[in-house]
């Protein structure tokens, strides 16, 4: 994973409840597409993010915590809640985010 | 030369899709489930379609003794798709269900005379089931799905009357 997050990795940060921002690099994994909601037959396909940070960085990654990065290289800074855990190993957590539009709007830099 | 009148069924989805386009905040409701309706199809929504809508979704009907007057119980779905927000999707679901009972259970439960009673159901419409779905982990789509049943009585050979 740590040649991943060297070639893919956007430069962000994560906010768990109480601390500071930790510096991280946050890779894009391929999001899923599902039909939504489950069980639902009309529905609509969408999008789940799901994205990776070290553990280096970062020991824990709960459900509620706020990541702070672009989407892609040079996009703009979006701000993202860990909504689930998708699977981990001794180097790194992958989980699921959804967008936090209020507090994407509070972010310095989101034209 | 005649023009066809519509029959007993499309008049039916006419008068339900009457009430349920009224579904708008501005008209006092809590979404606006109204301002997309769907009938008879399911559309493949993706990312940029619309984050709410409704679907209307016949289904098989049941029939009594076919008499040259057939008496006939149609099941019709309402289905409601919306964006929730993540904190509490519960919320979204439960305003799209109320919107659907408060749009479509009105005091004429025999949609202008189009349906019959009987001994159970008076006027003509019944509800059925509920079921709601909810929000899952990455996503914001929720979902619930309301069945209701309409009674009438068709003539044989003549499903416009």
């Amino acid at each position: 994973m740590a040649p991943m997050l060297d070639a893919f990795g956007v430069s962000g940060t994560v906010t768990l409840e109480g601390e500071v921002p930790a510096d991280v690099t946050v890779v894009w994994l391929p999001p899923t597409t599902e039909d939504l909601p489950v069980g639902a037959e009309f529905d609509r396909a969408g999008l789940i993010r799901v994205l990776a940070v070290s553990r280096d960085e970062v020991p824990q990654l709960p459900v509620g915590a706020l990541v702070v990065a672009p989407e892609f290289a040079d996009g703009p800074l979006k701000a993202w809640r860990v909504d689930g855990y998708v699977r981990g190993d001794s180097e790194h957590h992958r989980v699921t985010v959804v967008l936090d539009a209020s507090a994407t709007a509070d972010l310095p830099d989101t034209e | 030369m005649t023009i066809a009148t519509p029959t007993r069924r499309e008049r039916i989805l006419d008068a339900i899709t009457e009430r349920l386009v009224a579904i708008s905040i501005a008209n006092g409701f809590r979404t606006d489930l109204g301002k997309v309706i769907v009938v008879g199809e399911i559309p493949r929504f993706g990312p940029d379609d619309p984050t709410q809508a409704l679907a209307v979704l016949p289904r098989e009907d049941q029939i009594g003794e076919t008499l040259s007057n057939i008496p006939i119980i149609w099941p019709i779905d309402i289905g409601i798709l919306l964006s929730a927000a993540v904190s509490k999707p519960w919320k979204t679901v439960e305003a799209g269900i109320h919107d659907v009972k408060r749009a479509m259970e009105l005091e004429d439960r025999g949609l202008g005379g189009l349906l019959t009673g009987g001994r159970n159901n008076v006027e003509g419409m019944l509800r059925g089931t509920t079921e709601s779905y909810p929000r899952v982990s990455g996503t914001d789509a929720v979902g619930a799905l309301i069945t209701y049943a309409f009674k009438y009585v068709e003539a044989w050979g003549n499903p416009a009357a």
